[in-house]
């Protein structure tokens, strides 16, 4: 890619420290820690949709956090247009701020109960100066109408929309102040199939339109394959595999995204039911990840050498995956 | 096949004010032994209110005004409390979305399952915890006796589950029902929850309504599936005919919001709108307002049930083509 990525993560790890007893401590016991991030490392290209999948504890919600500056990195460095934000001074932060938005997964917990629709939309125009403030009522009707909602709907109290409307006012809130890159954490995955399915096409027509970069976390392997052009599988605070989501969805090149694709339940009958044996026991704690490859006490085709820290293996089509088996993987016909 | 559960023109509402809401209307069908029948539809659409209807386990202030539950010939809309206890259990067991709220979280795993037992006449502590233990095997939980020991917090989300399932089928209910019972768990966890329940169903040669909003999960585990929206099923089929050749819009119309491949490829076309509030349902159809195919009868009456040639059926005047190819995609 000759072109700078917008945004690029390098090496990032990230510890939550777990609570200590008192009792514990005096004995000297160690501070446990859990490892929400190790080692992390891709880049978003400009105007691309980055899709980071995952189960729940993979850590792709502290990731998108820690893009976001919300949380603190303990080492590594997350590039924005080429300035690395974890070093930036408070000023230049907030800046940055404006450049990034995020939208959440719960967008009734997101909005102000008891503030109007208008207002909560024209609050980030007036902190960040957008428009004069003659013109902020008139930026507020034209965001709520760029997301598919009427300009009356300023006047309205969130607990007056539907669900898929109140997510329509997450996204036009984050819009306000025209950032490049867009964070949606699941920002889907409270909603019915059908309201999805809008706000899908809502966010896939705004990114095209306005040239927005989309960092786009979920667990539903379906909707990333719709959204993304690329994706990152996460699995234990690690990427495991990242590429181009049709290639990886078409080729698995790491055991872990092999298994769960095949675990989707697919909407055809006609798919051979459990041909496929599903993947056995649970993701282990991240206070205790396994050494060498944190997946290989669930992998099937786990080996003596996985016990050393697999390497990450270039692929063709801009690709790689992190399993010593990787070629491998790749070449094995999908059942 | 014998009919194991007839349900008959059931209606549930709930006293708001002076009036009642209707939150389940007319709803019929039929469960026969062994088989699996799914339930599927959006929030509100009265899915999971009608499972819970059958063992009369209605929350708040919601009852059933209408129709029949027939279970083995007894009615349970009608029978007494006990009568109900000797089925819940040893006749239908329930499965609930979230194990952690299903589960007592100040008595053991192993208490909580044996106690069925307790209210189905098994009145030796021994063998109590013998079929306890079973259940526990019997749905993959490893190490029984240490699980037994522990409290729900301490086992992982799938554990609940099956710890849940264990309680459910401790009295050998010959109907199991299921409520979003993998909704809460991760995809890798929840293949493996779909699997025991499509194992335990022929192994206990059990019956299983599941309730679910994913078509996916239904795809893959049901025989049977009726299409719920507002209160009433609007189409049911035998599995394939309901992917292959839907007839009701909304059934098109739910099967083209599933995303399934690149939106170049496969573009996804939601449903504009939402479905009605169920005290200001419209008259006639309810989906009529949202629905492409509507025509003037549609919002005088609500269409009656149409009998589909391969068993099953519709409640709409102006269906989908009965061929896969008109009308899909």
């Amino acid at each position: 890619m000759a072109e700078q990525p917008l945004l690029s993560v390098i090496g990032l790890d990230k510890y939550f420290l777990l609570r200590r007893s008192l009792v514990a401590g005096l004995m000297g016991q160690p501070q446990r820690r859990v490892q929400a991030a190790r080692d992390v490392s891709f880049a978003i290209g400009r105007g691309e949709s980055f899709g980071l999948v995952g189960e729940s504890g993979c850590g792709k919600t502290t990731l998108g956090r820690l893009v976001l500056g919300l949380l603190s990195v303990d080492d590594g460095a997350i590039r924005f247009e080429g300035q690395d934000i974890t070093k930036a001074d408070p000023a230049s932060r907030r800046a940055l701020r404006r450049q990034m938005q995020m939208v959440f997964q719960d967008p009734y917990s997101s909005l102000n109960p008891r503030m109007r629709i208008g207002r909560a939309i024209a609050e980030p125009l007036r902190l960040h100066g957008i428009v004069p403030a003659d013109q902020v009522e008139r930026e507020v009707a034209r965001l709520l109408e760029r997301v598919g909602l009427p300009a009356s709907a300023a006047n309205r109290y969130p607990s007056e929309l539907s669900g898929g409307q109140r997510q329509r006012v997450g996204i036009a809130r984050a819009l306000s102040v025209r950032p490049k890159l867009l964070v949606a954490d699941e920002a889907v995955s409270g909603l019915d199939v059908s309201v999805r399915a809008q706000v899908l096409n809502l966010l896939d027509d705004l990114r095209r339109d306005l040239d927005l970069t989309l960092l786009f976390i979920s667990h539903d392997l379906g909707v990333i394959e719709y959204l993304c052009e690329t994706v990152g599988v996460m699995y234990l605070g690690t990427m495991v595999e990242n590429g181009p989501t049709s290639a990886v969805f078409a080729q698995p090149a790491h055991p872990y995204t092999r298994a769960l694709l095949a675990s989707i339940p697919r909407a055809d009958p006609t798919a051979l039911r459990g041909d496929e044996t599903p993947l056995a026991g649970e993701p282990p704690s991240p206070v205790d990840p396994p050494s060498g490859c944190p997946f290989r006490t669930r992998c099937p085709d786990a080996q003596a050498i996985c016990e050393t820290p697999p390497p990450r293996v270039t692929l063709p089509g801009g690709r790689w995956a992190a399993c010593h088996f990787a070629v491998e993987t790749m070449n094995a016909p999908i059942q | 096949m014998v009919d194991l559960l007839d349900v008959d023109h059931l209606g549930i509402g709930i006293a708001r004010g002076d009036s009642t809401v209707s939150l389940v209307e007319d709803v019929s069908f039929t469960i026969r032994a062994g088989e699996s029948y799914g339930i599927v539809g959006e929030s509100g659409c009265g899915k999971s209110t009608t499972i819970r209807a059958i063992i009369r386990l209605l929350t708040g202030k919601a009852r059933i005004t209408q129709g029949s539950v027939r279970f083995d010939g007894v009615d349970l809309a009608q029978a007494k409390e006990s009568a109900l206890q000797s089925v819940r259990g040893a006749g239908i067991g329930m499965v609930f979305q979230d194990p952690l709220t299903a589960l007592n979280p100040v008595i053991t795993v192993g208490q909580q399952i044996a106690e069925g037992l307790r209210y189905h006449g098994v009145r030796s502590a021994p063998e109590r915890r013998a079929r306890m233990l079973e259940a526990m095997r019997l749905v993959g939980l490893p190490d029984p006796a240490r699980i037994a020991a522990s409290y729900p917090h301490e086992l992982s989300g799938g554990q609940r589950q099956r710890a849940a399932i264990a309680i459910a089928l401790i009295a050998s209910p010959r109907l199991l029902l299921a409520d979003e019972p993998t909704t809460a768990l991760d995809v890798t966890i929840q293949a493996q929850i779909l699997r025991l329940l499509t194992d335990l169903r022929s192994r206990l040669g059990m019956a299983l309504v599941l309730v679910t909003h994913d078509l996916g999960v239904v795809a893959q585990t049901c025989d049977r599936v009726a299409v719920m929206y507002s209160g009433r099923i609007v189409e049911e089929a035998p599995i394939r005919r309901i992917f292959e050749a839907p007839r009701h819009p909304y059934t098109v119309a739910l099967l083209n919001s599933i995303p399934r491949g690149t939106r170049a490829g496969h573009p996804l076309h939601p449903i504009a709108g939402m479905p009605p509030d169920p005290a200001q349902r419209p008259p006639g159809c309810s989906f009529a307002p949202r629905c492409p195919n509507r025509q003037e009868d549609c919002e005088v009456s609500a269409p009656g049930w149409t009998q589909d040639a391969g068993g099953g059926g519709f409640a709409c005047f102006h269906p989908a083509l009965a061929t896969a190819e008109a009308t899909h995609g």
